[in-house]
């Protein structure tokens, strides 16, 4: 019995440390790989199709009227840019102040759903956008969102390439200041998109599109039937999908643009919990056919596998923390001897999208915030928070997959329109 | 004095206990008084400032003598008849799996990716976008009514038409009387002719060299002074 506790214990290790191999990769390649795929973001200066831009929106009274101030200033010309509001019958002012914005400025028009339809989460209220667009690039931002003026012109600016069907800009948090939770996800995002991301393009493997700021080929979405409404992470599903699809997925590290983070760990919870959820079913639905397509490459697909399992690593970690404790009591050597039975503890900087030590280590210092790294030992309590929304999720896919169940209710995130001087 | 095992476990705790305050007490002292300046501050239209050097250029007559027939077909039974491996990514784009080179007059309708190095022989007409891995050399009169994309270095001859943007990772020579529809960027040196039209902007981390036409040959052209 200890024994198969000892295989099962090493395997577990073995998981994380190639994670942490990984990632120690992706950091260093963050700081010194040069090369890379090319940076086709200057193109965007004559590059100018048609685009729209969607903004679903649900009660987002606090933050709209801001991102639709910000979009009348794009620099992008007004004559090849379209601007849908999808108002997912909202209960506030949002469907009324995106008509005043539409009122003003020919370039916006608002859709507003009816209540039947509505709140049915994003991918639903993006294909109605779609239906009511014509532009040849779709770009998505999320209502809390503030992106800088030649935002469009950056992710357009990519298509040049024939190749690329996906590209998907940086994020960074605007309301760090607000809690230890929004400092601890800004601190994440850098990790994230300025190492994580950038070393994956760099690499030529395939960068994870966010869900907002992002660009995707029309004809591609359309070919592809739309955004898939049964996922609740419509945008890991779209990232595989495009791969799938033959088109490559790039990052534009140029094209950053503000968001506003959750600020207390309940809407934490309710946030990662949609999240880690649509991971999963991204797995369950991508996983063999991911291993299958002829249009990845090898390397390719061992990302793709990698990254479709991130979301169960915190599971894994648990269980080794579990196992670590079981053979450190029950070990017939000393307790000494046993001591290594810990290093899951340990170990969990290199497992995830969430611990990412090396990651969000070199991000703040490639972003010269020395100082938020006296943070970073906090991101244990932000790891073991994860450990557990990710069992929960795991145990809520499990049982919807058993009953048989594709209906999962959007947990919404609130925003409150916090605006940092920085703006 | 030997330390017994008892002894031994309370230091492995106070330490353990000590080490964890040690590593938390510059986070408790950043919460206590946050002195980091974030968040950071996004830079107001960096695309713009990226413009530093738009030549100006000549705009040109376009050529009329490089009309011709063309051979039109199937890319990849094309390719396969010449040995060549390819394979179809997705509904617009081939990717060919080698080094290629067309015959001059050949006629492309799909979007293509070459992973070795491209040359398309004169009058080749390509109705979408071309990308190389490594050099595209594109002969004279062709026509790209996409992008042309190359990992390596490009060559256009004289009278090329590109309708879209001209990417190079490395230097990029246009002939006489080309036309680039949109912007050329270029990791490397640009060589370009005054006879040659680029719409958009010339973007390079290297020289730009503006050439004088139309190109004279010396000896013969002192032979017809007299």
């Amino acid at each position: 019995m200890i024994l198969a506790l000892y295989a099962l214990f090493m395997l577990l290790v073995s998981v994380m440390l190639f994670y942490l191999v990984r990632h120690y990769v992706f950091s260093l390649v963050a700081l010194y790989y040069r090369k890379g795929q090319p940076n086709y973001a200057l193109h965007g200066l004559s590059f100018k199709p048609m685009v729209s831009v969607l903004i679903p929106a649900r009660n987002e009274e606090t933050v709209l009227g801001r991102l639709l101030y910000r979009i009348t200033e794009l620099t992008y010309p007004k004559d090849k840019l379209e601007v849908i509001v999808i108002n997912d019958a909202s209960k506030d002012q949002t469907g009324n102040i995106a008509e005043d914005f539409a009122r003003m400025h020919s370039i916006i028009k608002v859709i507003h759903r009816e209540p039947s339809f509505a709140g049915k989460g994003k991918p639903s209220s993006l294909n109605e956008g779609l239906k009511h667009s014509k532009g040849q690039i779709l770009i998505c931002f999320d209502a809390d969102y503030y992106p800088p003026i030649d935002i469009v012109e950056k992710l357009v600016g990519y298509f040049v390439d024939p190749e690329v069907g996906l590209v998907q800009g940086r994020v960074t948090v605007l309301n760090e200041s607000a809690s230890l939770v929004s400092r601890l996800a800004a601190m994440e995002r850098i990790g994230g998109y300025r190492v994580d991301q950038l070393a994956r393009d760099k690499l030529g493997l395939i960068p994870q599109y966010g869900g907002t700021v992002g660009a995707v080929k029309r004809e591609l979405i359309e070919a592809l039937g739309g955004w898939d409404t049964s996922i609740l992470a419509d945008d890991t599903d779209l990232t595989f999908q495009v791969c799938r699809a033959g088109f490559k997925v790039r990052y534009a590290n140029g094209a950053e643009c503000y968001e506003e983070a959750v600020s207390d760990w309940r809407s934490l919870w309710r946030q990662r919990h949609r999240w880690a959820k649509g991971h999963m079913q991204c797995f369950f639905k991508h996983f063999l056919p991911v291993l299958r397509s002829e249009s990845l490459s090898l390397r390719e697909k061992i990302d793709g596998l990698l990254l479709l399992n991130v979301y169960f690593l915190p599971i894994l970690a648990g269980l080794s923390w579990l196992l670590g404790a079981v053979i450190f009591f029950q070990s017939p050597t000393s307790w000494f001897e046993s001591m290594w039975a810990l290093l899951p503890v340990f170990a969990f900087s290199g497992v995830g999208n969430f611990g990412l030590f090396f990651e969000i280590g070199v991000g703040l210092y490639l972003d010269k915030r020395a100082r938020l790294s006296w943070l970073m030992p906090l991101l244990l309590l932000s790891f073991v928070f994860n450990v557990l929304i990710c069992s929960k999720a795991f145990l809520d896919v499990v049982i919807s997959k058993i009953a048989r169940n594709n209906e999962h209710s959007w947990n919404k995130t609130l925003h409150n329109g916090d605006e940092p001087k920085c703006l | 004095m030997p330390l017994d095992s008892n002894a031994l476990f309370v230091m492995i705790i106070i330490s353990a206990f000590g080490f964890i305050v040690m590593v938390f007490l510059p986070s408790i002292i950043e919460l206590k008084k946050p002195r980091d300046k974030g968040p950071r501050r996004i830079r107001k239209s960096s695309l713009q400032e990226s413009v530093a050097r738009t030549p100006k250029l000549v705009p040109v007559q376009r050529a009329g003598s490089c009309t011709s027939k063309l051979e039109s077909g199937d890319l990849q039974e094309i390719l396969m008849a010449s040995g060549v491996k390819s394979r179809r990514v997705n509904k617009n784009t081939v990717r060919i799996l080698e080094g290629v080179e067309f015959e001059p007059g050949v006629e492309i309708t799909d979007n293509i990716v070459v992973n070795g190095a491209l040359k398309a022989g004169a009058r080749c007409v390509f109705h979408g976008s071309v990308k190389a891995a490594e050099k595209a050399v594109i002969g004279d009169c062709v026509v790209i009514r996409g992008n042309l994309i190359s990992l390596g270095d490009i060559h256009l001859g004289d009278d090329v038409v590109v309708a879209g943007s001209v990417h190079s990772e490395g230097s990029a020579k246009l002939g006489e009387k080309v036309f680039v529809g949109l912007t050329l960027v270029a990791g490397g040196d640009v060589e370009v002719y005054e006879s040659s039209e680029v719409s958009g902007s010339i973007l390079t981390r290297g020289t730009i060299k503006v050439l004088r036409c139309p190109r004279v040959d010396l000896p013969q052209a002192l032979d017809e002074i007299g």
